[in-house]
């Protein structure tokens, strides 16, 4: 049976919890997934994970399909939630960055992740160090296989832009990593 | 134009468009781009391996789905309850703007006949 397109799903949603559940389905591991690099930890994601599906059932009502992919509306409003979450944990000083090293996948257990190199740590550290669009840009163009144009969508940017801050996101990387990478071979 | 032709071709490399367009996309880079470029593919494929897909754990996604349904369904039904309070609402206002509306006619009408009989009762006298 042919899947339904998000706009069926979303004129339907309207009326149907179902279909609302449906849309849930199709998007909530993207959603965890980009949360997850952003925030660092499992718990967190959840919550926040969570929180934006609620935040978007709350808004569905007034949401109207203007050409965007419906997974643009989810990622800015998760992107919104980080930008709190981030803002609110700066100021009460609480985390450290060791805190927010990023996590290893899922699934692979404490072993596996005590196992992970440092090169690993090192490199996902410094995609945290990044300005938040810009981790935001390698989080959808390399954990989420976004294409540059789809970033652009989700990020309100023309696809040239997002040429150009990738090229300077990588330029930037590069830079940071040097003496760690000529430590590390 | 060095970064702009940097910039492509990267864009070009990362969504694996084919060797064909990556190589014609750098075909105009001088050799000291071509060696910027080399070195931020490298940067990029690093990248590429490091940030794996997360899994959401299952649990989460089911309990979590559950609960989004269930307020859904909630939110449906109390759309629906405010729709009918207010249909109700319309329909008492109007029909209380209807009976009000008969009143004052008969009313009026009541007053135009007095006036008219009170009238015709001076002019007799």
């Amino acid at each position: 049976m042919r899947e339904e397109s998000d706009a069926t799903l979303i004129a339907r949603a309207k009326k149907d919890p179902e279909a609302f559940g449906a849309l849930y389905e199709r998007y909530v591991d993207k959603i965890y997934n980009y949360i997850c690099y952003r925030v660092g930890n499992d718990q967190d994601a959840e919550d926040l994970t969570a929180r934006t599906f609620y935040r978007a059932l709350d808004h569905f009502p007034s949401y109207e399909d203007r050409g965007a992919p419906f997974s643009a509306w989810l990622y800015r409003i998760a992107h919104n939630l980080v930008a709190n979450w981030h803002r609110d944990h700066s100021r009460r000083k609480m985390v450290s960055l060791d805190d927010v090293v990023l996590t290893a996948p899922q699934g692979q257990g404490p072993a596996a992740r005590t196992e992970r190199s440092d090169e690993d740590d090192v490199m996902l550290t410094a995609v945290r160090r990044l300005a938040p669009d810009r981790q935001q840009l390698i989080i959808l163009k390399h954990v989420e296989g976004m294409t540059n144009g789809e970033i652009g969508e989700v990020m309100g940017r023309t696809e040239g832009a997002i040429k150009s801050l990738y090229h300077r996101t990588l330029v930037t990387l590069r830079e940071d990593l040097a003496d760690e990478w000529e430590r590390l071979t | 134009m060095k970064d702009e032709g940097i910039a492509e071709a990267l864009a070009v490399h990362g969504e694996r468009r084919g060797d064909r367009v990556f190589a014609d996309e750098t075909a105009d880079l001088s050799e000291e781009e071509r060696r910027e470029l080399e070195s931020l593919i490298r940067v990029a494929e690093r990248l590429e391996r490091r940030m794996q897909p997360v899994d959401a754990p299952p649990a989460f996604v089911k309990s979590l789905g559950k609960e989004l349904v269930e307020a859904a369904e909630r939110r449906v039904s109390e759309r629906e309850r405010r729709h009918r309070i207010t249909v109700i609402s319309a329909a008492v206002a109007g029909a209380v703007v209807s009976i009000a509306s008969v009143i004052g006619g008969v009313v009026v009408l009541i007053r135009w006949l007095r006036t008219r009989t009170e009238a015709r009762q001076a002019s007799t006298a």
